[in-house]
Formats: structure tokens, C-alpha cells, sequence
């Protein structure tokens, strides 16, 4: 049992805890319950239990939903029928101990299969499942990451395409494994296995000159692969291996030079990755494919001369790159505050480093994209914040939500939001006071209630008093 | 002047979910109630014309259903309408839409509204039937799936524009008072607000039974019964991998196994 001391540290006192907990039960709501549960003593708990496990509607919502405590999923599993088992195995948040439960005494090939699939599932659930004689139950142990080497070694001399897939992408696959597989599967396995990080020296050597253009693809996107044979593929004729190439994390910055290439694709691609030469830079910010200049635009070592360049670009979406550009200097986003697109001004209006010359140009605006950004800012004064709160459009007034220097009257006008979604978000907010939160235990919206009852049960004990 | 929208509860199906004992319907435990969602539209196409109007509109919801479609009426009675209700007995539980037609009929002889606005259908069944025939117990011209509404209260008629097939639309002009089923889209329904919420627990609600409408079980008497209900199998499809001549090989079989060659 709890102490009372810890009771006051999760309730704030035990007059406040036994205050609350009797406002919970006398509530009688399945979410407000649920809200409560995982802060709860045992034998508080028990008492929401019959609040939350009251009809079998209300056992059915709760089996099913993620965000359930992990104990009372635990409990639920006890003598669970099919249909709580079927819920409970696909629920991600059921823990082990009743996955192992359900597994005992589990008729349905559907409950296996999602057993077999689930998250949580342990050694000991995935090697029996993994000699299961349902092939769909082993497909889902194959593609299962918590799958042992040694079971997925065994489950790759099994005469299935789909298992064999799994295999060949599973992490636990051992080089042996992968080199047994290759004489096995078809060219779709033996792609998957060229980008598997523990693929065998000898058949990426073999790859290398593939005249099937999937094989090599996929050869190069394997993270393992030396300097020689990246440069090999950065070389291929095919735009599709290049490309490959070019997203492979191995890479290095100074093995990249876009110089001759050819594809508006792969330029694409190298201008989003975070190392580049500055060289390369430059050639890009001059690219004749507008989506790379985008992407380039946003680059953080783009010089302060290529962005003001690139600033006066005739397409938006590549002054709104220069916008968003973490090294943009503050002089240029007071000059894209007046920009004549609103999908660049909020992309100024976004940035709690912009001067304040550039946010009192922006005060003005009533595109919804700028108002959204300006709600976000911390910057944004606070006439203009509450002016956001008050908003026709829902989406603009829960910008107030991301704000954390968000006024009171703003963050109480979006605890009376008629916007769902806006109630139950802005119930993580710092500046909403406990009563606000303590008001939202009656809200309509069950993901409301469940989220001010989260709160409340967390961090605020003195609300209690009031009931 | 007084618009009528009558609204329904409708139950939306669990992903998973386990037919009744009886195999006629799903068990009642993988159903979650709501109000329909065409409703929220016939509601607030009936909210923006109170508004337009001033004072002189009434909005009236009506329900039929048994205690727990209270939420869905008090749903739109937050939206906005003034008063709610709701007709009920327990030889309505397997009511089709002609059954809550005569029912609604009843209600509006005694209401004697100016309007009466229903969704285009309902998003469980589907049956399309509930305006058309509340229209035809009537006598009231009726237009289905209207999607633009120019109507002042107190007119002789109403201008409309109707979804038909292809993408076209129609244009018509209807004479007054007449049943409207409202289509999607036709406005953007509100959220209600917490104070309308609030106040929606205060609004008078009343409840009605077929003796207070003047009818009896043998009026409201379904026209079908359901004899079952079933999920049918579902195809399965496969992914056909190999060489072209693998997979045509593959193809081939396929084919002789259907063909049961």
C-alpha cells in the first residue's frame, strides 16, 4: 500500500487525495478514471477499477485503447474472452506478463498472429509462436525486431516468400543466416539482404556488378559499404542507385560533388543533406531546379551572400527556404517580413529569434498561416495573442497551444475553445491554472477529461479543496 | 416561424467487432452512439437561417429514441436549437425509416412547423428514406441531397441547388413548407460551445410517447425485418514476385485454380 507520504507527494495530502479521489468516483466517468489510475494508490485504485471496468462496452474501449495503464491491461487479460484478447494483443501498450497470459490459452490463429507482431512480445512468446503451424503467425515473428538471431535463423529455411523478406530485413539476422537465404529466396530477398548491414563481404562484392538494377539499388543504400564501392555507385548509370547512394548515412560530405549530375532527383537529395562543401553549396543555390534551390535554401552553412540571392528568388517556396534557414541574418527576415507571400511572412513569423522589426510587421496580417506562426512566437506581444485566441479559424486560435509565453486570457479562452482538439491540448499547457484544469473534468470530450484528469492526478494536489 | 430538423443516434462499428447471438445485428458492446453526421449539417443550415432571421425563428429538434439518444439530441439543443423532442416506446426498437416518418408526421401536425429539414441519409443504414417519406405522409413537396439553400422565413418558397449524378447540379425552386434532406457539405457545422453545452442540460426536452402522438404499435409496424447480418469473405490478394516468367507462371496457375482446370 501507499504511504501517506507518498500520497501527498502524487495528490498533495491526504485530505486533498481523499477529497479528489471521492470527486473521481463520485464522477463515475470511465475517463476521468483512467486519467487518475496510474498516479493512483492500490487501493484507490481498486476503487477506479469498478468505475473503469464497469460494463463490458467500457472493457472492451479500455483493452483497446493505448493510452490504458499497463497494470490495468494486466489485470484485464485475466480471463479475458476472444474479443478482450484480440484487443489486448493488438493494444501496443499491453505489457509482456499478459501478452504471456493470453498466449496460454489462445485458440484464435488472428490473436496469435497479433501476438506474434506486438511490440512487447518477449523471447519466450516469440520462439513458441515462431513454431506455430499458421503461416501468417510466423511471418509476423520474422518481421517482429524483437526476434532472437537463433529463432530467425531457423524461421529463414522455411519455403516462404514474405518470411524470407521479413528475414533478409530483420536485424537480428546474422551474416550466416543472410549467406543461407541468398541461395533460398528470389531477387527481391536478395536485394533486401545487399542492405542489410551484416550482408556478407563476399556478395556485395558480387552486387557490385549486378545487371539488375534492383540489386544494385539496394546495395547502395547498405550503411556498411566501404569508400571504393560508394564511389562505384555514385558513379552508376542509373539515377535510382545514385540516388540511393547519396540518402546512405555512410557517406561522407567531401564523396559528394553534384558537379556532373545529371538528375534533378539526386541534386534533390544532396541538397537536403546537413554536410555538404561549400562549394557544392554554392553550385546548388544556383540550381536550375527550383526544388533544389529549396531545399538548399535552408541549408545551415549557406552563406549569408548565396541567402540574401536566393531571398529574391522569384519562387516562394524558396524565399520561405531562406526564411526557415536557421543562419538567415536578422536584417533579411525583416526583409521577408514584408514579403508579398504570406507563406514566407509566416515563415519569419515562426522564428522566436526574429527582430522585433520584422514581428511588428507582421502584426497586421490575417492569413492564417502568419497567425498561426505569430501564435507560436514568444516574441508575438500579447494584444496580438489574445487577438489569436479569439480567432474564426480553430487551427490559427491553438497556435496558442505551442506558446509557452502565452498570456492567461489567451491560454482560458483555448480551455473554452468549442474546438475539441484545442481543449485537450491546451490542457498541457504550463499557464493554464488548476482550476481551468479542474473545470475540464467535465468536459464533454472524453480525451479532455482524460487529460486534465492525467494532469490533475500528476501535479495538482491544492484543487481538491474546492470539492 | 419554426424549422423542424428531426436528428438520429446512429451507431458507428469497433474495427473489430462480434455479431449478436441472434446474427441479425452486432452485439450492442462493439457500437459507439452518436449523432448522425448529416444531422450536424441540417442543424446548422436550420441555426444560420435563426440567425439570419433574428428572434422570429424557433429551431426544434426531434429524436426518436430511447433514453440514451438523449446525448445526440443534447447535442444539437448545444449547437444552438431552442428545445428538443423526443418520442419513444419499446415497440420502436426495430423501426425503419417509414415507421419514424409516421412518427415525425405526428410531430409536425403537432408542432405545425414552417420547415422541416432531415439529413440526406443516415451514416448507419443508409436508407435514404425518413424525408421522403415523412414528405409523402405530408403532402409536402420534398428535394433530397440539397446542397445550397436561399431561404427567408416566412417565404412562399425556397431556392435550392441539388447534387446529381456525373457532378451536375440542379436548380430548382421549391414551394413552402416542404421537407429538405441536407446533403454534406452544404455548410460548416459548429462545434458547440462549453456554455451551449452547458445550457443544453437546461433546455426543455419533450418526451413523447406513441399515446401522446395518438398512435398505437400496429401504426409504426416496420415494413421489413432484417434476417441476417454478415461480414461476407474478403478476396485475397497475393504479391507475385520472380521473373517475368516466374511470375506469368504464377499468373497461369492462379488462373487454373479459379477456373478450377
Amino acid at each position: 500500500m501507499m504511504t501517506a507520504a507518498s500520497d501527498n507527494r502524487v495528490l498533495g495530502g491526504v485530505r486533498d487525495c481523499d477529497a479528489l479521489t471521492a470527486r473521481v468516483l463520485a464522477v463515475g466517468d470511465l475517463y476521468v478514471a483512467l486519467g487518475f489510475y496510474t498516479d493512483a494508490a492500490p487501493e484507490i485504485r481498486s476503487a477506479l477499477e469498478t468505475v473503469i471496468l464497469e460494463t463490458r462496452r467500457q472493457r472492451l474501449i479500455v483493452a483497446a485503447a493505448p493510452y490504458a495503464p499497463s497494470d490495468l491491461l494486466d489485470g484485464l487479460s485475466m480471463g479475458a474472452d476472444d474479443g478482450l484478447a484480440l484487443r489486448l494483443a493488438k493494444n501496443p501498450a499491453t505489457p509482456a506478463s499478459a501478452l504471456r497470459r493470453l498466449l496460454r490459452r489462445c485458440s484464435d490463429p488472428r490473436t496469435r498472429r497479433y501476438l506474434a507482431a506486438h511490440p512487447n512480445a518477449d523471447a519466450m512468446i516469440l520462439g513458441e509462436l515462431s513454431r506455430d503451424n499458421v503461416i501468417e503467425v510466423l511471418q509476423a515473428v520474422a518481421g517482429n525486431p524483437g526476434t532472437s538471431p537463433e529463432v530467425i535463423a531457423r524461421l529463414a529455411a522455411i519455403d516462404d516468400g514474405s518470411i524470407q523478406r521479413a528475414v533478409a530485413a530483420s536485424q537480428a539476422a546474422d551474416a550466416a543466416t543472410l549467406a543461407r537465404l541468398w541461395d533460398l529466396g528470389d531477387d527481391w530477398v536478395r536485394a533486401d539482404i545487399l542492405a542489410h548491414p551484416n550482408c556478407p563481404a563476399n556478395l556485395l562484392a558480387i552486387a557490385a556488378g549486378a545487371s539488375d538494377v534492383r540489386l544494385r539499388r539496394k546495395l547502395a543504400a547498405n550503411p556498411m559499404l566501404d569508400a571504393e564501392a560508394m564511389e562505384h555507385l555514385l558513379a552508376d548509370p542509373d539515377d535510382g542507385v545514385r540516388a540511393a547512394a547519396v540518402r546512405n548515412p555512410a557517406i561522407l560530405a567531401e564523396e559528394i560533388d553534384a558537379k556532373n549530375e545529371a538528375s534533378a532527383r539526386v541534386r534533390r537529395l544532396v541538397a537536403r543533406r546537413p554536410k555538404l562543401a561549400a562549394d557544392v553549396i554554392a553550385r546548388l543555390a544556383r540550381d536550375p531546379d527550383s526544388w533544389v534551390r529549396r531545399w538548399i535554401a535552408r541549408h545551415p552553412d549557406m552563406p549569408a551572400q548565396l541567402l540574401m540571392e536566393l531571398a529574391t528568388s522569384d519562387v516562394p517556396e524558396v524565399r520561405r527556404g531562406v526564411a526557415r534557414n536557421p543562419s538567415c541574418p536578422p536584417h533579411l527576415l525583416v526583409l521577408l517580413a514584408a514579403d508579398r507571400s504570406p507563406w514566407v511572412q509566416a515563415g519569419v513569423a515562426l522564428r522566436d529569434d526574429a527582430p522585433a522589426a520584422a514581428i511588428s510587421l507582421l502584426l497586421g496580417a490575417n492569413d492564417r498561416d502568419v497567425l498561426g506562426a505569430l501564435g507560436r512566437n514568444r516574441n508575438t506581444p500579447a494584444a496580438t495573442l489574445e487577438a489569436i485566441a479569439g480567432s474564426d479559424d480553430a487551427d490559427v486560435r491553438r497556435a496558442i497551444v505551442f506558446n509557452p509565453a502565452a498570456p492567461q486570457a489567451a491560454i482560458a479562452r483555448l480551455a473554452g475553445d468549442p474546438y475539441p482538439l484545442n481543449r485537450a491540448m491546451i490542457v498541457g499547457h504550463a499557464g493554464l491554472d488548476a482550476a481551468a484544469v479542474a473545470e475540464l473534468l467535465d468536459d464533454p470530450e472524453p480525451q479532455v477529461r482524460f487529460a486534465a484528469a492525467r494532469r490533475l492526478a500528476r501535479q495538482q494536489p491544492d484543487l481538491a479543496v474546492k470539492y | 416561424m419554426k424549422i423542424l430538423v428531426p436528428v438520429k443516434q446512429i451507431a458507428s462499428l469497433d474495427d473489430q467487432f462480434e455479431m449478436r447471438d441472434d446474427g441479425r445485428d452486432v452485439d450492442e458492446d462493439y457500437l459507439e452512439k452518436d449523432l448522425n453526421e448529416f444531422d450536424h449539417f441540417s442543424v446548422e443550415e436550420a441555426l444560420l437561417i435563426k440567425e439570419a432571421a433574428g428572434d422570429g425563428v424557433e429551431v426544434v429538434v426531434a429524436i426518436i429514441g430511447d433514453d440514451d439518444s438523449d446525448d445526440a439530441l443534447r447535442t444539437a439543443l448545444a449547437k444552438g436549437a431552442d428545445r428538443g423532442i423526443r418520442v419513444w416506446d419499446d415497440s420502436l426498437a426495430e423501426a425503419d425509416g417509414t415507421s419514424v416518418a409516421r412518427i415525425l408526421a405526428k410531430v409536425v401536425e403537432r408542432e405545425k412547423p414552417d420547415m422541416v429539414f432531415t439529413g440526406a441519409q443516415s451514416s448507419d443504414f443508409g436508407s435514404a428514406t425518413t424525408g421522403m417519406a415523412l414528405a409523402g405522409l405530408l403532402g409536402w413537396p420534398h428535394a433530397a441531397v440539397v446542397s445550397n439553400l436561399e431561404y427567408k422565413p416566412g417565404a412562399s418558397s425556397a431556392k435550392l441547388r441539388r447534387e446529381l449524378e456525373g457532378g451536375l447540379e440542379e436548380i430548382m425552386t421549391i414551394r413552402c413548407p416542404a421537407v429538405l434532406s441536407i446533403q454534406l457539405g452544404i455548410n460548416q457545422p459548429r462545434y458547440a460551445s462549453l456554455r451551449g453545452i452547458k445550457q443544453a442540460k437546461q433546455k426543455p426536452v419533450d418526451e413523447l410517447s406513441l399515446d401522446d402522438l395518438g398512435l398505437g404499435a400496429s401504426d409504426v409496424e416496420p415494413a421489413f425485418h432484417v434476417r441476417k447480418m454478415y461480414a461476407p469473405e474478403r478476396g485475397k490478394a497475393e504479391l507475385i514476385t520472380g521473373s517475368a516468367a516466374e511470375q506469368a507462371a504464377r499468373l497461369a496457375q492462379i488462373i487454373k485454380e479459379i477456373r478450377g482446370m
